[in-house]
């Protein structure tokens, strides 16, 4: 069981609720994907569309709310975005998000440690979605943050996890949850991260825009399943020299 | 009386109450958040809160994201 915090969670594959054709998909995906942390975002209500109502469409019961901070570009606009998820959503998990460059949505790590800290200090259990920096995961742990999101590529991009080296390092030295958040392309993807020993993995584009999200979403569930318990068995060392699998013996019948 | 709603001048009666607006609105007061001249709005307020001309009013609530 992973925890986080206070809460445990059975399923290691956090879900996005982004991007989704429609909320049926998102629902039917969302089932499909086990998770049972998804996140959502804050925006100003379409006043024209009253009736689109993520909240309709999600079970509370069912589903552990993680708001972002999503379009926020640096570490007031961060703290105001949680106060109002706090408000609407009556929970006060948080994923930092401060994305100031639009090109790219890295994390600005400097205003993103800046507001772990007061948010924290606020009482917010804050999970901030971060750069593969060894050094920053450690500082954002030393002010309080209850899991570290480390990026495997952009926002997006589905290029995997590009960061390998630098995450190794982020789970070797966490006294935190890991959660390996963007990025991730393809079951593959989300199954590497696991096998490294990742405590989680976020997704939601690959899922969202697949041909199948439905199906799409089962494939990133197995594949995240697998990673774990392939983790946990302890894979074996790599070596640049071939060894024989068959026995070496018992072929002088041979020559 | 106007006040400003999302950004945009809206018309209301005066006497309205935030609640009566949410709901002229059809919007669920349960999963919208309102900030009111950027302070933001506790649920519990939302019934006895008079709005008054000239108020900056955001409505916020949860969308799809990652």
């Amino acid at each position: 069981m992973l925890q986080i915090a206070d809460k445990t969670f059975r399923s290691r594959l956090f879900g996005g609720t982004g991007k989704f054709a429609s909320a049926q998909v998102m629902k039917e995906a969302l089932a499909a994907s086990g998770s049972e942390m998804i996140t959502v975002a804050l925006r100003r209500v379409d006043l024209s569309n009253p009736d689109d109502d993520i909240m309709a469409n999600l079970d509370r019961a069912k589903y552990w709310f993680l708001p972002n901070t999503s379009g926020a570009r640096d570490a007031e606009e961060a703290i105001r975005l949680a106060n109002l998820a706090r408000a609407v959503g009556n929970t006060n998990w948080l994923k930092l998000e401060i994305t100031p460059d639009p090109r790219t949505l890295l994390p600005d790590p400097i205003e993103t440690l800046k507001a772990t800290e007061i948010l924290v200090k606020d009482g917010f259990i804050v999970l901030p979605y971060m750069n593969a920096d060894p050094i920053l995961s450690l500082r954002l742990q030393d002010v309080g943050a209850a899991a570290v999101m480390p990026l495997g590529a952009p926002i997006g991009t589905n290029q995997g996890i590009l960061t390998r080296f630098l995450v190794e390092i982020i789970i070797e030295q966490a006294r935190v949850p890991v959660v390996v958040d963007a990025g991730l392309g393809a079951p593959s993807h989300a199954a590497a991260a696991m096998e490294m020993g990742a405590d989680a993995v976020l997704v939601n584009t690959a899922i969202a825009v697949a041909g199948d999200p439905v199906r799409m979403a089962r494939a990133f569930a197995q594949a995240v399943e697998a990673g774990r318990t392939a983790y946990e068995s302890g894979l074996g060392a790599q070596d640049k020299k071939a060894a024989a699998s068959s026995p070496e013996v018992g072929l002088d019948f041979l020559r | 009386m106007q006040i400003i709603c999302n950004g945009k001048e809206q018309e209301v009666a005066a006497g309205t109450t935030l609640l009566q607006l949410l709901q002229q609105l059809q919007l669920d007061p349960d999963t919208v958040v309102v900030e009111c001249d950027k302070k933001i709005v506790s649920r519990d307020a939302y019934e006895g809160m008079m709005l008054s001309a000239g108020q900056n009013l955001e409505l916020i609530r949860f969308v799809g994201g990652g």
